[in-house]
């Protein structure tokens, strides 16, 4: 067999291949047109097989034929595929109609013993029990803008104009100039300029930063910002404040402490440590060895902040509290990985 | 910031200070620390050692046994080093001394031959990146023959030193601490220890200036500059003890001037520049770039400046990013002989403005961002030319040359009251002085009068950093210590009741009956969507109206959120192949057009399901319609009030999409997912969905539900079962069967239909095949007494007539 036949022949079955696609009906037509041309025992191996008595030159010449071939059934295969899926999804309306007025049974009346039972995610549950604590001691729970602008999220909460939060390498920004709120603290300047003190608020909800994510690193995260504005406000008080929440959210009493820490929106602030609950304070390999766990930033609020939210700082002082909702449960729950929390397994989802 | 104790412990006494009572004592009233670690440990411990004897191995060629003195005694060691000699000295590591990396040195015997430890070479002690060539040998490091013998090295090279990780971020407020000086005047104030020696009052003899460049400053784009001239000095490698020094805190040892020059900006926290004199002019201009301006760095990059930028300019010539890096080409060489030493301070805002702009960064712009008091800048120059002088005797200063556009010895006062300080912090049981002693020992200047306090922070605690009266309250917390304050709860103003959050409450609701009830998980997905998501579904609001962000992590995540069905058809498919029924469902919120001017966007709270199930569709649609079912009835709408009707949705198949509400208003729409769509995310399986706004469902709780007393007369059913298209609709029966009146007045003598209900469908046995039979259950009612049989029977064959007559048979 001469070269130049053979690529007639491959030519030949170009024709054949167009006119049974052209003709296939269904999905499994069209995979009995792949077995009968390219398969294992299709033609084309057919054609392949007198290449033995051909000059390396001669073979390059036929196999380019073949690719060429393989390729066009391919997209041609794969066109009707799609041309077919078109034509029965054309079709569903009339042949897969299921009637959605009829009137649903009791959903308990249909339960089967198959499903497992739901659960709660356990930032949600965690973030509820929170709001049922803090409610119980009179606060009232606010909700803010996840989309904010700058005022809000840095300005009214004192950060300078040149403050290297607002770096692009931090914060997310729209299109529009706005930002994705980088704390809960945002909602502090929302709910003074609607609500009259004295007040205990607080507003949990999802915050952004601008980072990679890896095990302990997330963009998208939960915190709860809580805040007391009255008369007179000490750090003793903001002291018993936290110490209750996390009595109230161990179950147990817990020792906390304050660090000096720095955060713009509040004068003095502090970093709050709790005893580490699993060594009591002896140091262990949770704590790093110093016996106490940082839990979240707080202080007394900033005079300026204050004003910007139109109160007399000499009238009106408060405390402040940002507390970061998926450290609280991975410290918790001993969770290793952050993302856990975002990835929608189900077989981390039951276990809590 | 590493800070070196050792250093430390030049400016104050650190006698019986452990570096763990530092790191705590700064954590609990400074800063944050990160951890501590040694430096070079073995510098105490290694010796110098002399060779006395040297003998070959009778085992081993490439093996010399040595008779080492070691001080106190002669010991034998094995050695593979070629350039062991006899007579020479070389550090030595004996048994139980411990090398970095290596382990503890044990008693060995090689090749039948025992040995005492280890002559070491640079690599083993860890130091041959200095510069200093003994280290760099591939052999032993031989030592000066003048080093006395069973000295330990730490005589020559410096002490061994522990080094503390400060966390940059809890200082950032703190410009005075970024050096160690800074620290020990913090620790000696907290300590109540006096300094040592104070590196900011420098000073050192000048001689007269002759050919000094002249200082030019616009505006106020430096707050103080300093130049002076040092000639008399050589440029060489720095003394082995400084350059670890260096190393000890990361930094990597250039020559005698670069390192002076860091020496200085990590003792004092002043960065300067020390600039070849020759290959200056006559003139420095501080001021800002022209647009496109550029400038070559001598780190080698080269860059285009913004407009603006506070630059050095040796007359017309840029030489220096002000207070970030010095200029290519005039910088100090082996051949420098007279330097020109700049010292300056240049405002916060600028150097803030350029690193965000240029992306450049250094350990001087790192400072000056955090701002610098310009009071130090004069005391640099000193202080370079004291410890130039220490290895270069007879070197000459210039007299300093200072220009300085505003006048910063000035310092506001702060006026606040022991009444105020003593109420923020609250009560007290162990103070260990008064305010104003707390604050001088602070070193901040009091005048007391009476209840009140006349305070002003010292020049390097004035900028940015003690500016008002809660300042000031926060050092006397600090400094008593905050463990001193006793827990006091706050006294409960009696205000209005706190607002409820009906939207909350909901949310928490649907999440127990979801779960409890309901067989659903709660899944949280990220508000990012890509394009294509943002495409699959427009019903809330269309793509294009989708917000964009500036700078998304990637292109994945281009979007924020509309529908919430993009983000469960992932969690679908990250789970279905493993569970035969997936049950989700999420409350968060979508990121819709804004209707109100002053935010953002629209974010409006959805619930959305999305179900995958090992029954056939036809039941799991079912399912999903008794989900819906079961949740309007806990938002308020009574089953009887609930209308389930056929209506066509994009994202479903065209056969099985729907809609759920009141007869007014459409609330959830539901359906199985269109198989096209879940083809784009991966889904071989059929997926059914639901969703709707919270909004929607809070509207419902607010109606109160109308009340009518319990009937007292029973109702009565009739079931049938009619013949009707398979492409026919139960909604279509409803409506033949009449309006419908649930709530029907109990003094009413009327019989009426007070309940339609679908009860099953069947298709198959004698049917034709495009044929479904559907049983339906009416219920009547007369309010008022019980229905006699003859007028139940006229009922159904009332109802059985205007079937037939709307074409339904009975089967």
């Amino acid at each position: 067999m001469a070269a130049a036949d053979l690529v007639k022949d491959i030519e030949a079955l170009e024709k054949q291949a167009v006119t049974a696609v052209d003709s296939a009906v269904t999905a499994d037509a069209l995979q009995q047109i792949t077995q009968d041309f390219t398969g294992k025992k299709g033609a084309l191996t057919g054609v392949m097989k007198q290449l033995g008595s051909l000059t390396p030159e001669e073979r390059g010449l036929v196999g380019k034929a073949a690719n060429e071939f393989k390729a066009k059934l391919e997209a041609l295969l794969a066109a009707k595929e799609a041309t077919l899926a078109e034509a029965k999804f054309a079709s569903l309306a009339e042949t897969e109609f299921v009637d959605l007025s009829v009137t649903p049974p009791e959903f308990a009346a249909i339960q089967t013993g198959a499903v497992h039972s739901g659960h709660i995610h356990p930032i949600t549950q965690t973030q509820k029990k929170l709001e049922e604590i803090f409610t119980s001691m009179g606060f009232s729970i606010v909700d803010g803008p996840q989309v904010e602008d700058d005022y809000h999220n840095f300005g009214a909460l004192n950060f300078t104009d040149d403050h290297p939060a607002r770096d692009m390498q931090d914060t997310f920004y729209t299109v529009t100039k706005h930002l994705l709120r980088t704390h809960t603290s945002s909602v502090q300047i929302r709910a003074l300029e609607k609500m009259k003190p004295p007040l205990r608020i607080i507003a949990p909800g999802r915050v952004f930063r601008y980072e990679e994510v890896d095990a302990s690193h997330e963009h998208t995260f939960y915190q709860m910002e809580g805040m007391i504005i009255d008369r007179k406000v000490s750090v003793g008080n903001l002291l018993h404040l936290m110490q209750t929440l996390l009595t109230e959210v161990f179950g147990k009493q817990v020792d906390v402490r304050l660090r000096p820490g720095y955060f713009p929106f509040v004068e003095p602030g502090f970093e709050l440590d709790m005893k580490c609950l699993v060594c009591n304070g002896a140091g262990c390999p949770v704590c790093k060895h110093s016996g106490w766990v940082e839990v979240l930033p707080c202080g007394l609020v900033h005079p300026n902040v204050l004003k910007n939210a139109g109160l007399d700082p000499e009238q009106w002082q408060g405390a402040a509290f940002g507390l970061g909702l998926n450290r609280l449960v991975m410290m918790q729950h001993s969770i290793e990985d952050i993302r856990h929390f975002m990835a929608g397994k189900l077989d981390f989802l039951r276990q809590f | 910031m590493k800070l070196s104790y050792n250093w430390l412990n030049e400016f104050v006494d650190l006698s019986g200070v452990t570096p763990k009572d530092l790191a705590d004592l700064l954590t609990m009233k400074t800063c944050e620390v990160e951890g501590f670690e040694e430096f070079m440990p073995h510098f105490n411990t290694i010796l110098v050692a002399h060779i006395d004897e040297l003998s070959k191995h009778p085992d081993a060629d490439k093996l010399k046994i040595c008779k080492v003195n070691v001080g106190s005694e002669v010991i034998q060691i094995v050695t593979g080093a070629e350039n062991v000699e006899q007579g020479k000295k070389f550090p030595v590591a004996r048994v139980g001394v411990t090398l970095p990396g290596k382990g503890t040195m044990q008693k060995a015997k090689l090749r039948g031959v025992e040995s005492f430890g280890m002559l070491c070479s640079g690599s083993e002690l860890g130091i041959t990146t200095l510069d200093y060539a003994p280290a760099k040998i591939d052999g032993l490091m031989p030592l000066p023959d003048d080093w006395k013998t069973g000295a330990p090295l730490a005589d020559y090279l410096g002490a061994s030193d522990v080094i503390l990780d400060i966390d940059n971020k809890s200082i950032t407020h703190r410009p005075d601490l970024w050096c160690h000086f800074g620290f020990a005047r913090e620790i000696a104030a907290l300590l109540n220890l006096p300094l040592r020696s104070n590196p900011e009052a420098a000073e050192f003899k000048t001689v007269k200036a002759a050919g000094l460049p002249k200082i030019e400053i616009e505006k106020e784009s430096a707050l103080t500059y300093c130049g002076a001239e040092i000639t008399g000095f050589k440029v060489q490698p720095s003394p082995l003890a400084r350059q670890l020094r260096l190393l000890s805190i990361g930094q990597k040892s250039i020559n005698n001037i670069v390192d002076i020059s860091n020496y200085v900006l990590f003792e004092i926290g002043q960065p300067n520049h020390a600039f070849d004199r020759d290959k200056i002019g006559n003139l420095i201009r501080v001021g800002y770039s022209t647009e496109n301006e550029k400038i070559a760095l001598l780190d080698g990059s080269e860059h285009v400046l913004p407009k603006k930028a506070v630059l050095i300019r040796d007359g017309e010539k840029p030489v220096a990013l002000a207070g970030v890096m010095g200029g290519a080409g005039t910088e100090t060489t082996d051949k420098t002989t007279k330097l020109f030493l700049e010292s300056a301070t240049f405002p916060r805002f600028e150097i803030r403005w350029v690193v965000a702009k240029t992306g450049i960064r250094s350990d001087s712009s790192q400072r000056f961002e955090k701002a610098q008091n310009p009071g130090k800048a004069r005391a640099a120059i000193y202080r370079f030319a004291q410890l130039l002088e220490k290895e270069n005797p007879g070197i000459s200063l210039s007299e300093i040359s200072e220009v300085s556009p505003i006048d910063f010895d000035k310092t506001e006062a702060i006026t606040v009251t022991n009444t105020f300080i003593d109420q923020k912090l609250g009560a007290i049981a162990n103070r260990p002085a008064s305010n104003a002693d707390i604050l001088r020992r602070l070193n901040f200047q009091v005048e007391e009068k009476g209840d009140t306090l006349v305070v002003t922070p010292p020049g390097y605690r004035k900028w940015y950093d003690i500016t008002i009266a809660e300042d000031l309250v926060e050092e006397i917390g600090r400094f008593i210590g905050y463990k001193e304050i006793a827990i006091e709860p706050s006294l409960v103003a009696c205000e209005t009741p706190r607002a409820k959050n009906a939207l909350r409450t909901l949310e928490h609701d649907l999440r127990s009956i979801s779960a409890a009830r309901l067989q659903l998980n709660e899944v949280l997905s990220y508000a990012f969507h890509s394009e294509a998501d943002v495409k699959a579904d427009e019903f809330f609001c269309k793509a294009g109206e989708a917000l964009r962000m500036q700078n998304a992590l990637n292109s994945d995540l281009d979007y924020l959120r509309i529908s919430p069905l993009p983000g469960l058809l992932r969690a679908v498919r990250g789970n279905y192949r493993e569970e035969t029924n997936t049950r989700l469902f999420e409350i968060e919120k979508l990121f819709l057009p804004p209707t109100d001017a002053k935010l953002a966007r629209d974010e409006v709270y959805f619930f959305a399901g999305a179900v995958t199930s090992e029954k056939d569709s036809a039941e799991a649609l079912r399912d999903i319609a008794a989900t819906i079912a079961e949740v309007l009835s806990a938002c308020g709408l009574l089953r009887h009030d609930q209308v389930f009707e056929n209506a066509g949705h994009g994202i479903f198949h065209p056969g099985r999409s729907g809609s759920a509400g009141t007869k007014d208003k459409k609330i959830f729409r539901f359906g199985e997912v269109h198989p096209r769509l879940l083809g784009t995310y991966g889904i071989k399986d059929r997926v059914y969905y639901f969703d709707a706004k919270l909004s929607a469902l809070t509207d419902l709780k607010a109606e109160v539900p109308a009340y009518r007393a319990p009937f007292s007369h029973p109702a009565v059913d009739f079931d049938l079962t009619l013949v009707m298209p398979q492409r026919g609709e139960f909604a279509t029966l409803r409506d033949v069967a009449g309006v419908l009146q649930p709530l029907v007045r109990r003094d009413l003598d009327k019989t009426v239909l007070v309940a339609f209900d679908h009860v099953a469908t069947f298709t198959g046995g004698n049917l034709k095949e495009n044929e479904k039979a559907v049983s339906v259950r009416a219920t009547w009612r007369n309010p008022t007494r019980t229905l006699a049989s003859d007028e139940i029977k006229k009922l159904q064959d009332g109802l059985i007539g205007k079937m037939q007559k709307a074409g339904f048979n009975l089967r």
